[in-house]
């Protein structure tokens, strides 16, 4: 009776596995949490003077090359602001399409057509984030990089006063702490 | 419904499982990141990226009395051993008996066949279902590769299982993504020689593997009049590790591994010739286990994920006095996560384990004919849970219902039920409650073991050999266990984590006397037979306290405090006093402090102190102090000079009248240690 029992629970919870898990997205918990520290990132960012038309406009961020967050950038900044200012996201497939934004996130998958764009982009502005392992020496900014399980990024302070980026002494300190 | 065909319901069932659990990845909708995206940066830092099993929660959100040992407490520590390392647990009691054996326990009721205890590495059981309990001194690795050991005091039987009573123990080692390169490791000391060569590679982009071997050996500890104890013992392990990320979701690891190792002992053995009754014997014997292991790991999203893994383990060893003991057991679990609508995230598993065993017969004690009857013995394990967890209030308020089911051969079929409230009004503190029912399942020996080697005083004036008669129909230990907890983080550098609990037993495991008959054999003796019964019931209550507090950039200090208070009564006469037993052989008071300094840039000071409170049966209160200095000249090299035990010659930790090899005392050690790696 009681193995009856037994097994007809294990169908029951089988069935209900396999029909209610309603929300499985495709993006994967690490580039949940890379969206996260991005929109974080921005906080403590102040761009050069001219960079934005006026105080309202948006900061738009970039991904280029083939998106890893699956969307989910777009979704998860929507509605977002910081300070003022509303945030866009926009995908590019080009390189020479990639100075048109002020956050940049150049995928590990990318990161052929990276040295290219490093050089068009020069002081303009533009907050670069990375995840592969010369995106530093190549002039990048920020990069994410894994310590165990846990994410940790880096800060090149030398690529971000050529952009004539301000970096807040909290998001530096974060960086260093584990360096 | 035979064996046969229920091992292939079991496998079918699972394959199901897994099919339901990939078809639900065929549908996939756009998720929003949701509540990371209100994460400062100090939280997204303390997050794994990949949160996969039931075990990987983040502590501060963990609605039970949760520890974590991480890899720079174990260094810091100076402690060099699996069991030792347990020490650093607020709430466990852990007491050397010898220098191969050792007690742990959780809660209270210690004993070196403490049985409410389940202890996991990288998701294989460690418990052995002779006395559902641990070889401890089996239990080694490179200590520089273990990655953490989350000590979870009170019941988890929900989530992890029959055992699970009084606590959980899990030791994961790191991923071979994490131990590349040539690790080498030696240590020389008064009482321990050990080396470790450890070599991480990557096979491609994708794929690590580590491999590594590691050699100790230990010195004859003290008896308490100074002289040699006679067990010594020495150890080999060797082992492989292999990660691949077969994707951003997938990941898969492998493992092998075989420790071999060559134990003393003393034994007392009753000969009734006064005026001691009992002569000492010395038993030298062998040990070892293998097993492999294999794991994948499937992340849909931030809500939903499954696991599968099997293992085959093989262990061969002796028990009791030198009976030969060989377990054979084969695993397989999964489990499954995913979210309902918004507020509920259900977790749900299916397990099932067979395990098959041989006992010899080779007793030199008299009065025992048998030791394990039958010899050879197979059994089963099914398992399946479901909990799911409900937000009420987002981000602030959980109830969290669970329930396992579990079917097995030695008590047919066990409810564990569990009630989890989780409420944490802001980032920085954390309130939780449970209330939990959980079984401790008949072990072997409690079923089908007749022992014999305790000798007793009798009214007659003959000395009385206890003679102990199966019981098949052994019933499962209960429990029913209350717990209300506080984790609070009143500064950025100062956490405190503060609980309690009561625990209601029944069903407990006790001594039921028989008639006595008089044996002729000279020297005559009287046979006094006790049959095992599930005759005692009791309750406990008491708590930890637990603080860590980052002084500065350079300074840690880290301590805790334990109480537990027992009271098992017995329902019939208790001849062996097995009641006094359990309420007497944990301490009722136990603190630890632990003080980690940064001298330099590349020189550490590390001390702790460990109080142990006195045993009712017998042993006297100890003050163990750890000093440690660690020097990294450069880099890749660190050297450690530690003591341990400072104040003391040797003290007793353990004794009592289930131990019927010789307990020995813990001395004063001194160790050097050099860590090379590149």
């Amino acid at each position: 009776m009681t193995r009856r029992l037994f097994i007809a629970v294990v169908l029951v919870t089988a069935f209900c596995g396999s029909y209610a898990a309603d929300a499985p997205a495709q993006t994967s918990r690490e580039y949940q949490i890379k969206a996260a520290f991005i929109y974080n990132f921005m906080q403590f960012v102040d761009w050069p003077q001219g960079t934005f038309a006026d105080p309202k406009a948006p900061i738009i961020i970039a991904t280029l090359g083939p998106d890893p967050f699956n969307g989910l950038l777009d979704v998860a900044m929507k509605g977002r602001t910081v300070g003022q200012r509303s945030l866009v996201v926009r995908h590019f497939s080009n390189a020479a399409d990639a100075t048109k934004c002020q956050v940049l996130f150049v995928a590990a998958d990318g990161d052929d057509q990276y040295s290219a764009t490093m050089q068009k982009l020069g002081p303009t502005g533009i907050l670069t984030v990375g995840e592969t392992e010369g995106f530093i020496q190549s002039g990048g900014i920020i990069r994410f990089y894994e310590k165990g399980t846990r994410l940790r990024f880096a800060i090149n302070q030398n690529a971000a006063s050529r952009a004539k980026l301000q970096i807040r002494a909290k998001l530096l300190r974060l960086a260093a702490e584990e360096n | 419904m035979g064996n046969g065909e229920r091992h292939v319901l079991c496998i079918a069932l699972l394959a199901m499982a897994i099919c339901s659990a990939a078809a639900a990845q065929s549908a996939p909708t756009t998720q929003p990141a949701g509540d990371l995206m209100n994460l400062g940066l100090e939280d997204l830092m303390t997050l794994d990226v990949t949160s996969v099993s039931k075990h990987k929660q983040k502590i501060a959100e963990a609605p039970a009395a949760v520890s974590v040992i991480t890899q720079e407490d174990i260094q810091r520590s100076g402690l060099q051993s699996i069991p030792e390392l347990l020490r650093l647990a607020p709430g466990l009691d852990v007491a050397q008996i010898d220098a191969n054996q050792w007690a742990i326990g959780s809660r209270g009721f210690n004993d070196l066949f403490s049985n409410k205890l389940l202890v996991l590495m990288d998701g294989r059981t460690l418990y052995t279902p002779l006395f559902s309990g641990v070889f401890w001194d089996m239990q080694d690795y490179v200590l520089q590769d273990l990655d953490r050991i989350e000590v979870v005091r009170g019941p988890g039987a929900t989530l992890w299982g029959a055992n699970a009573v009084n606590g959980v123990i899990n030791i994961e080692t790191k991923s071979a993504r994490d131990t590349q390169g040539v690790l080498l490791s030696g240590i020389g000391g008064n009482y321990m020689d050990s080396g470790s060569v450890r070599y991480g590679g990557a096979i491609d982009d994708h794929t690590w593997f580590r491999v590594f071997t590691k050699y100790r050996s230990f010195n004859d500890d003290p008896l308490a009049n100074g002289s040699d104890a006679h067990d010594g013992w020495q150890s080999l392990l060797g082992g492989f590790r292999l990660d691949h990320e077969a994707g951003p979701q997938d990941n898969l690891t492998f493992e092998a591994s075989g420790y071999g190792s060559r134990n003393s002992e003393l034994l007392t053995i009753p000969d009734f010739v006064p005026p001691t009754l009992v002569k000492t014997q010395e038993l030298a014997y062998s040990n070892d286990e293998e097993y492999v292991l294999g794991r994948w790991t499937h992340t849909f999203s931030d809500t939903s994920d499954l696991a599968l893994q099997l293992y085959y383990d093989h262990l061969n060893t002796v028990v009791w006095q030198d009976n030969p003991y060989r377990l054979d057991t084969f695993d397989i679990d999964f489990q499954h996560r995913f979210a309902i609508g918004k507020i509920q995230e259900i977790t749900w598993g299916l397990g099932y384990r067979f395990q098959s065993d041989y006992a010899g017969f080779t007793s030199f004690g008299p009065g025992v004919e048998s030791f394990l009857t039958p010899a050879r013995r197979d059994d089963y394990f099914a398992n399946q849970f479901i909990q799911d967890d409900v937000s009420l209030v987002p981000d602030r308020v959980h109830v969290i219902p669970g329930i396992k089911l579990e079917e097995n051969s030695y008590s047919n079929f066990e409810t564990e039920p569990s009630l989890k409230v989780l409420w944490t009004p802001n980032d920085s503190n954390t309130v939780w409650g449970s209330i939990a029912r959980a079984v401790r399942t008949p072990s072997r020996w409690e079923q089908d073991a007749t022992l014999a080697a305790i000798d007793v005083p009798t009214p007659a004036g003959l000395p009385g050999l206890v003679q102990t008669t199966p019981n098949p129909h052994f019933e499962s230990e209960e429990l029913i266990a209350y717990e209300l907890g506080y984790r609070v983080r009143p500064t950025k550098s100062l956490t405190v984590d503060v609980n309690g609990f009561y625990n209601h037993y029944g069903n407990l495991q006790g001594f039921i006397p028989g008639t006595p008959t008089i044996a002729l054999t000279p020297p005559g003796h009287l046979i006094v037979p006790v049959s095992i019964g599930n005759d005692l019931y009791g309750h406990s209550y008491g708590g930890e306290l637990s603080a860590n507090w980052k002084v500065n950039d350079r300074w840690r200090l880290s301590g805790s405090y334990s109480l537990q208070e027992i009271k098992v009564f017995h329902s019939q006469p208790d001849p062996l006093g097995q009641a006094a037993y359990d309420q007497g052989a944990s301490p009722e008071n136990q603190f630890q402090i632990h003080s980690y300094f940064d001298v330099m840039r590349n020189v550490q000071f590390n001390a702790s102190g460990y109080y142990v409170q006195r045993l009712p049966i017998g042993i006297p209160s100890y003050f163990r102090v750890d000093l440690n200095v660690v020097w990294r000249p450069v880099d890749n090299l660190t050297l450690t000079f530690a003591v341990q035990n400072l104040f003391d010659n040797h003290h007793p930790a353990f004794g009592g009248f289930r131990v019927i090899r010789v307990p020995s005392e813990v001395p004063r050690t001194f160790y050097g240690q050099l860590t090379w790696s590149f």
